[in-house]
């Protein structure tokens, strides 16, 4: 074992040559991607409602177990799309701040007002009991988040959205092949959307798709979501170019088809994370419950600074330096960002759960790139760094 | 391909004939670089697993494209669209104003307003390049105004000085939508350096094609700056200098559309070269037909032109409607749309009245251009035209209700 100053933040050589990064990364083998991208040059049709994104829309709602998938060019623009397919041209939905900035930006592109609220410390999502206080008159949606592939309470946030008439949106970018009481997370809510960004478990480079079983409300979201004279199936005042290109669809389709195997892969390795890290003070391990499945694609991990002995960014920088490149989700917080941040009219209640674990939160590593040797060898870098804590901290305080 | 030549009004496909294509001919550039090379940019993505975020292509691609146009600095982007939105919305300071637009245009560009909390206000354009009017600019004008949004057409790059002195005058930022222009010159410069920033597109249709993509050129430092963040979620560690009220959102280009772009800009002198060469043909084509002329940039900056898209104008010498004639020749599988038709105000239902705007809105064809459309079928296009010409008191007598000729004007 290293001691502590032999640690690459204090000069060492890194655990690991190569740095290993959160995302996915998954990829197909080379010769299915050189054969869907020579059909696609040879039909000559690279974007515009091709057959390969008719294709993945089809693929992907059967997926889902849903009535229509409607893929689009990345998360971000799903949840635009869905955010204007509610038809609202103001309001204010419930939001959680403890989320990737685009579901609220999503909201704000759309002309609705994002009202924060905060998230339970067990699942890191939105609970009816927390929204229902925050409702007021001008509240037309909620708009909950499956954080890290785990339901974000979807039954009695229906219900809750039917007491009081609103529009129940789910933000399911990481929930891909995520399912909760043997459902998928895309058949909870009016419209749910997701993400196929490269750092996610369907790799389309980027990516993203709205789900719903609402004939209406496909209708609108097919028809936002371009501009193409062809593609009119509802009125509606707004369109966007959020087109699928055939390079995005082809890449999806490949890899939706390996979606099992990868959940498989990322499985095996949440699971020695699990034993190992779960093992350690001050740690906490973010695990789906009983009912439910995940995709595994994230380990998250609550650090408690005095039980383990370091804060999370302290172990962050220590771990960045040894090439275990952590995220640290989600800092800033989003309602410390940009336009929220400066707004006076913005209503920011006290968000205590989120602020802690903004502060708290430390994702790692998990992905086709790496192996169960790897993680084994992470746990072995965190498990060491936590043993020598104390000296760690006074040479960071040292270096500060 | 066997093309099917018609000896008689019967035989127009309209009136149920066979059609004159049998693979619909498109308006479309639809480029694509040599796969080869583009398949070992593809694979070095896939190997690196570097598929997106500001990654070695999308850098590659912005530093070439700034030195193509001349411009500091360059900001790609998944789409133009995107990158019109992005601007108005970083133009309005997050105040909700107007942003001043033609409405002789493409159909979206209101669209990206409202996404930016933005309401259009659409001014009307000049009769010769269809491009805004600086003094019905100036009338639009109020203290609502958060920027214009001028458009480089097909045909010219509009009063770029006046407008730019309008701007000036009443302190509000001037960017263009430029989508068309790639390589075309006002006066000795290349478009991509005016105004506070230009809008270009990468789409398959365009003249470079990155399968879905745009870009924006600017010399301004600061606000190349902000578009980078914008693009990616103005999220991260170094957002405290940005602008209080830039709303972030992810309009990042992918890799594999940066490495199809950069391929396609290698072939860009080629691919305007072939454009000329249809144009030319076109322009011999329909050389002897009254009523009907190709639109076409006039001025010294004429010869630089890209001729991505190939525009004919009826006039009243012709002896059938625009909407007629485009429903014979949608029929023919001449793939053809109305050019800028209704005019954007109208579909709108805006009551401002723009009588330049309304009366172009009525002349205008959008005739298959690109790399599908080889020297014959538009040989075999100029012979369809001369036949409609030729018969056109008999075709005009059978012309059906306005009503089924409705899937042409959308």
């Amino acid at each position: 074992m290293k001691r502590p100053d032999q640690w690459a933040l204090f000069g060492g050589t890194p655990s690991f040559a190569q740095p290993l990064h959160v995302g996915q990364l998954n990829l197909p083998q080379w010769d299915q991607i050189e054969v869907t991208f020579r059909g696609i040059f040879e039909r000559q049709w690279y974007t515009n409602h091709g057959p390969l994104a008719r294709e993945f829309d089809i693929a992907f709602a059967r997926h889902l177990g849903v009535k229509h998938a409607i893929t689009v060019n990345n998360g971000t623009v799903a949840l635009m799309v869905a955010a204007r397919t509610l038809g609202f041209d103001q309001g204010e939905v419930i939001v959680p701040s403890f989320t990737f900035p685009a579901t609220v930006q999503a909201l704000s592109w759309a002309g609705l007002t994002p009202i924060f609220c905060d998230v339970s410390p067990e699942t890191h999502t939105l609970t009816a009991e927390q929204v229902r206080p925050l409702i007021t008159p001008s509240t037309v949606a909620i708009a909950g988040v499956h954080l890290w592939g785990q339901p974000c309470d979807p039954e009695a946030l229906a219900a809750l959205a039917e007491e009081f008439g609103l529009a129940l949106l789910f933000d399911a970018a990481h929930a891909v092949g995520c399912t909760h009481h043997g459902r998928p997370l895309g058949q909870f809510g009016d419209l749910a959307t997701f993400s196929f960004h490269a750092t996610k478990i369907v790799n389309a480079a980027e990516g993203g798709c709205i789900a719903t079983n609402d004939d209406e409300l496909a209708a609108r979201a097919k028809t936002i979501r371009s501009f193409h004279p062809g593609e009119q199936y509802a009125p509606v005042d707004t369109r966007i170019n959020g087109k699928m290109s055939e390079a995005q669809a082809g890449l999806a389709l490949l890899s939706l088809a390996e979606l099992e195997s990868n959940i498989a892969a990322n499985r095996q390795r949440h699971m020695i994370y699990q034993q190992r890290l779960g093992e350690l003070p001050g740690l906490r391990l973010l695990t789906p419950a009983t009912d439910d499945t995940s995709n595994y694609q994230y380990v998250t991990v609550v650090i408690d600074s005095e039980r383990a002995g370091l804060c999370r960014d302290q172990l962050a920088r220590l771990l960045d330096a040894e090439n275990i490149i952590c995220r640290r989700y989600f800092e800033p917080g989003t309602h410390r960002l940009p336009p929220y941040r400066d707004d006076p009219a913005l209503r920011v209640l006290s968000l205590p759960v989120t602020e802690r674990l903004c502060r708290d939160v430390l994702v790692f590593p998990n992905g086709t790139p790496m192996t169960e040797d790897d993680v084994s060898k992470i746990c072995d870098v965190v498990e060491a760094l936590l043993a020598q804590a104390p000296a760690l901290r006074a040479k960071l305080e040292q270096v500060a | 391909m066997k093309v099917t030549r018609k000896r008689s009004v019967d035989e127009l496909a309209l009136f149920g004939g066979p059609a004159l294509f049998q693979r619909p001919r498109s308006i479309g550039q639809l480029d694509a670089p040599p796969i080869e090379p583009f398949l070992a940019s593809l694979k070095s993505i896939i190997e690196q697993r570097r598929l997106t975020n500001d990654g070695p292509f999308v850098r590659e691609l912005e530093a070439q494209l700034a030195a193509y146009h001349g411009v500091a600095h360059v900001v790609a982007l998944a789409n133009a669209g995107l990158g019109l939105m992005m601007l108005m919305q970083t133009f309005s300071d997050g105040r909700p104003g107007t942003v001043i637009m033609p409405a002789f245009s493409f159909r979206g560009l209101p669209h990206f307003a409202r996404w930016a909390g933005q309401t259009p206000c659409f001014a009307d354009v000049t009769p010769d390049t269809h491009t805004l009017q600086p003094e019905s600019v100036e009338n639009c004008i109020t203290d609502r105004t958060r920027s214009i949004l001028a458009v480089c057409n097909v045909n010219g790059a509009g009063n770029i000085d006046d407008l730019t002195s309008v701007a000036a005058r009443h302190g509000i930022p001037l960017f263009f939508d430029s989508v068309y222009g790639i390589g075309n010159r006002y006066g000795q410069t290349r478009l991509g350096g005016f105004g506070r920033a230009e809008v270009f597109s990468l789409h398959a249709t365009k003249l470079l094609n990155g399968f879905e993509g745009g870009y924006v050129t600017t010399n301004d430092a600061g606000l190349a700056q902000s578009l980078r963040h914008q693009r990616n979620f103005a999220y991260g560690s170094d957002t405290a200098g940005l602008p209080p009220h830039l709303l972030g959102c992810n309009a990042k280009l992918n890799e594999i559309h940066a490495a199809m772009a950069l391929h396609s800009l290698q072939n860009i002198n080629a691919i305007i070269d072939a454009n000329r060469r249809r144009f030319a043909l076109y322009r011999k084509a329909l050389s002897t037909l009254p009523g009907l002329s190709l639109l076409a940039p006039t001025g010294p900056d004429a010869e630089t032109w890209n001729h991505s898209m190939v525009i004919a104008e009826i006039a009243p010498e012709w002896p059938l409607s625009r909407d007629f004639t485009c429903a014979l020749l949608r029929a023919e599988g001449v793939a053809i749309n109305p050019y800028y038709s209704p005019p954007l105000h109208l579909k709108d239902n805006d009551p401002v009245r723009l009588p330049v705007t309304e009366s172009l809105a009525q002349r205008f064809l959008q005739l298959p251009a690109g790399h599908q459309v080889r020297p014959d079928d538009i040989a075999a296009i100029g012979e369809l035209l001369q036949f409609l010409h030729a018969h056109g008191d008999s075709i005009a007598a059978r012309r059906p209700a306005s009503s089924e000729l409705c899937g042409v004007s959308r």
